[in-house]
C-alpha cells in the first residue's frame, strides 16, 4: 500500500487553484529573501553538535543538520532514533546539553518555544495536539494568535478595528480551511473528529502560523492510502506554492525518495546518513541499518 | 465557544462578519433585548425582597463569570475566588472611609487590587497544575483573609466597615433600592458582554487553547505564562467588581461574608452551571443563590423541628443540600445546565424536522 507520486500529481493538477493567496501575500511580505535561484543556497535553520541525554540514554549524539531555504528535507530512521527528539530541541521544547541551533543566523537555542514560534518555526506532532475542545476553524484562528493586532483590552470592548481585524483573520483561516478541503467540517469539534481530519487540522493550524520553517512529525502515520495522498499532495503545494522549507519525519520511504530534496538518517540518536535520495539509496550504511531491514 | 453550530436549519453566514455575531440569528437577538427588557422593567415593578435577590443575582453572576474565565476558559482551579470578592468590598469600603472618595471612584479600584492580587497568586499556575494549584490558591484565600482580619486601623479587622452607595448621579438617588438595582444590572450586562467578547477574541481564544492543550499552546506561539495570570487578573477583576457591587448594596461588610465555604462553593456551582460558557457561569450563580434563599426559608422548618438545635441544624442541612445539588447535576449532567440548554437549543434547530 505505497503511495503513488503519479496519482498524487494527477490529482495536483486537476485542482483549480490553491486558493492560498491571503496567506501567502502574509508570508511574503516579509519575506527576507527574495524568491530567486539563490535561495537554494541560503542555510535557513542549522543544528549544530546537538547532543541530548535523558538519563543516561543518549537520544541524540552530536548530531548536525542543515535546512536550506526552499528545501524539502526528511528525516528517517528507526522507532527511538531521536528523530521526534531533534525537533523536540528545535522548537524549544527540549534543552540540548550541547550544540546550538540557529535560524537565519541567529542562536535559538535558549529561545522559549512560544518565542521561537513567533519567529516562524512551526510543527505538528507525532500524536495529535489539538485543541480539542475548539471547532475546527478555531483551532485556527487559534493558530494565528501570534499575527492578531489588537490586545486584550480592545478585544473586550470590541473596537471596530478588533472586528474588522478578526474579519481578516477568519478570511485567512477560512482560506487555509478551503485548501485543506476541510469546509465539511470546518465547525465540527476537533475531538469528534476521526484521525486523519485530525491530522489535517493539526496542519492547519501550523500553516496559519505564517511558517518560515515548517517541521512535520509524521504527518502520514496511520493512514490510508487515500488520507496519505491527500497529505502528499498538500505537502508538496505548500512546499511548492508558498515556498516554504519543510522538515519531515517519515517513515513511509516511498513518499519520502519521491518528493524529498534530501534526506538525513539518524540511528541511534547518531546522523548515520544525509544527501539526496538517490546518495542514500546507495549509502551502504543507511542500507544495512535502515533500509535493508524491508 | 459552539457558537457556530446552534443555529435553526437553512441560516447560513454570507460574510465573516455574519459568522462572528454572538447571536447568529435575528430571532436569537431579539430574545435576548426582550429578556434584558424585562430585566429593567423588573426593577420597577418588583418589592424590596425581590429587589434584593435580583442584586445578589447580579452581583455573583458577575462574580462567576470571573471564575468561570479561570476555570472554565483558561482552566486554572482558583479556591480562593469569594476572598477575591471581599478584597473588592474591602477596597471600596477602605477607600470611602480613609481617603474619601465616593463609590465611582472606588469602583474601578475595587477591580484592580484584586487583579493585582489575583494576579500575584496566579504565578504558581505557571508551574503546577491540578490539585496542587488548587491548594496553592488555597493560600490565596488564607492570606487574604488573614490580612483584613488583622489589619485593624485599616480595614477594623473582625469588625466590618460601613461603606457608601453611589452618589446621586443625573439626579437618580442610589439609596432607593430600585435605582441602585438598574444600576448593578447595568453593569452586570456590561461586564457580561465584555466577557463573551473576550471569549471570542485573541485571548480568549489563547485561554482556551491553554486550557485544552498547554504544551501544544506554547509550541504555538502563545506565551502561557503571561495567558495564565492574565485569566488569573481578569477573573479577579471581576470578583472584585462583584463584591462591590454586593456590599454597595448591603453598605456594609464583614469578613464572614467570604468563607473558605463560600470559595468551594462557588467552584462546585460554576460545575452546576457548566465549565466553559457565559451562559454557564450565569446559570450557576442563579442556581446557587435561589438554593441559598431556600435554606434562608426553610430556617423556620427546621426550628419548629429541631427546638434549640436550628441553628446547628440548619447549618448542616444548607451543606448537606448543596452537596446533593452538586452531587446530583454531576451525575445526571457532568456538563452542567449549560449543557442541557445546548441541547434545548439544538433540537430547535432542527425543528420541524428532527432526525
Ligand atoms: N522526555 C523524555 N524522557 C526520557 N526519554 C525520552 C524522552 N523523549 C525521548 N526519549 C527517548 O529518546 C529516544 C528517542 O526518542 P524519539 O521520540 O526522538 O524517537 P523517534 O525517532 O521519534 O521514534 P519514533 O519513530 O518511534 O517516533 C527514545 O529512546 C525515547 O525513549
Ligand atoms: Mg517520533
Amino acid at each position: 500500500m505505497a503511495v503513488d507520486i503519479r496519482n498524487v500529481t494527477k490529482k495536483r493538477e486537476q485542482r483549480y487553484s490553491y486558493g492560498l493567496t491571503l496567506l501567502r501575500d502574509c508570508i511574503e511580505k516579509d519575506r527576507v529573501l527574495p524568491r530567486d535561484e539563490d535561495i537554494f543556497k541560503k542555510t535557513i535553520l542549522k543544528v549544530e553538535d546537538i547532543t541530548i541525554n535523558f538519563g543516561g540514554l543518549n537520544a541524540l549524539t552530536d548530531v548536525n543538520l542543515e535546512l536550506r531555504d526552499g528545501e524539502l528535507l526528511a528525516i528517517i530512521g528507526p522507532n527511538g532514533a531521536g528523530k521526534t527528539t531533534l525537533l523536540n530541541v528545535i522548537s524549544g521544547f527540549y534543552r540540548p546539553q550541547q550544540g546550538d541551533v540557529y535560524f537565519q543566523d541567529k542562536k535559538i537555542t535558549h529561545y522559549s518555544s512560544h518565542r521561537i514560534a513567533e519567529m516562524g518555526i512551526c510543527r505538528t506532532f507525532q500524536n495529535i495536539a489539538l485543541y480539542t475542545g475548539l471547532s475546527v476553524i478555531d483551532n485556527i484562528i487559534a493558530g494565528r494568535h501570534p499575527h492578531i493586532r489588537y490586545n486584550f483590552l480592545i478585544g473586550m470592548l470590541y473596537f471596530p478595528w478588533a472586528r474588522r481585524e478578526e474579519a481578516r483573520q477568519r478570511a485567512i483561516s477560512e482560506d487555509i480551511v478551503d485548501f485543506l478541503e476541510m469546509e465539511h467540517v470546518r465547525n465540527t469539534t476537533v475531538g469528534t473528529l476521526a484521525y486523519g481530519l485530525r491530522k489535517r487540522a493539526e496542519l492547519g493550524r501550523a500553516l496559519a502560523l505564517e511558517p518560515r520553517v515548517l517541521l512535520l512529525d509524521e504527518p502520514m502515520a496511520g493512514m490510508n492510502l487515500d488520507e496519505k495522498e491527500d497529505i502528499a499532495r498538500f505537502i508538496i503545494d505548500i512546499h511548492e506554492f508558498l515556498s516554504i522549507p519543510i522538515v519531515m519525519i517519515e517513515h513511509d520511504m516511498g513518499v519520502v525518495m519521491d518528493i524529498a530534496d534530501r534526506i538525513a538518517v539518524l540511528d541511534f540518536g547518531l546522523k548515520i546518513g544525509d544527501g539526496t535520495p538517490e546518495e542514500i539509496r546507495k549509502n551502504p550504511k543507511v542500507v544495512s541499518a535502515y533500509l535493508g531491514e524491508e | 465557544m459552539t457558537i457556530n453550530v446552534d443555529r435553526p436549519c437553512g441560516t447560513f453566514d454570507r460574510n465573516y462578519y455574519q459568522a462572528m455575531e454572538i447571536f447568529r440569528t435575528p430571532l436569537r437577538k431579539f430574545l435576548m433585548i426582550a429578556f434584558i427588557v424585562v430585566m429593567y422593567i423588573l426593577g420597577f415593578i418588583a418589592d424590596d425582597y425581590i429587589l434584593s435577590l435580583l442584586i445578589v443575582f447580579c452581583a455573583f453572576s458577575v462574580g462567576m463569570t470571573g471564575l468561570q474565565i479561570i476555570t472554565g476558559y483558561a482552566g486554572q482551579i482558583s479556591l480562593g475566588h469569594a476572598a477575591f470578592m471581599g478584597v473588592g468590598m474591602y477596597t471600596v469600603a477602605t477607600f470611602q472611609a480613609h481617603l474619601g472618595f465616593n463609590f465611582w471612584m472606588a469602583l474601578p479600584l475595587a477591580g484592580l487590587f484584586p487583579m493585582i492580587i489575583g494576579m500575584v497568586f496566579g504565578i504558581p499556575a505557571i508551574r503546577i497544575k491540578g490539585l496542587y494549584l488548587a491548594f496553592a490558591s488555597l493560600a490565596a484565600h488564607f492570606v487574604i483573609v488573614y490580612v483584613i482580619s488583622n489589619w485593624r486601623s485599616v480595614t477594623n479587622g473582625t469588625d466590618g466597615m460601613y461603606l457608601h452607595r453611589p452618589e446621586t448621579l443625573l439626579g437618580i438617588d442610589f439609596m432607593i433600592d430600585k435605582y441602585y438595582y438598574l444600576l448593578v444590572l447595568t453593569i452586570t450586562i456590561i461586564m457580561i458582554y465584555f466577557a463573551k467578547n473576550l471569549t471570542r477574541t485573541r485571548l480568549g481564544r489563547a485561554f482556551v487553547a491553554v486550557r485544552d492543550n498547554d504544551i501544544a499552546a506554547e509550541v504555538m506561539g502563545i506565551n502561557i505564562a503571561h495567558t495564565k495570570i492574565l485569566a488569573f487578573g481578569i477573573g479577579c477583576f471581576y470578583a472584585g467588581i462583584a463584591g462591590a457591587l454586593g456590599g454597595g448594596y448591603y453598605e456594609y461588610v464583614n469578613i464572614e461574608w467570604f468563607t473558605l465555604t463560600d470559595s468551594i462553593w462557588y467552584l462546585g456551582f460554576l460545575v452546576v452551571g457548566g465549565l466553559g460558557s457565559i451562559f454557564g457561569a450565569i446559570a450557576g450563580a442563579v442556581v446557587w443563590k435561589s438554593l441559598d434563599e431556600l435554606s434562608t426559608l426553610m430556617t423556620p422548618v427546621t426550628e419548629a423541628l429541631m427546638g434549640g438545635m436550628a441553628f446547628y441544624a440548619s447549618a448542616a442541612f444548607t451543606l448537606i443540600f448543596y452537596s446533593l445539588i452538586v452531587i446530583v447535576v454531576l451525575v445526571l449532567e457532568p456538563r452542567g445546565i449549560n449543557h442541557r440548554w445546548q441541547i434545548m437549543k439544538r433540537s430547535y434547530r432542527l425543528h420541524p424536522f428532527p432526525y
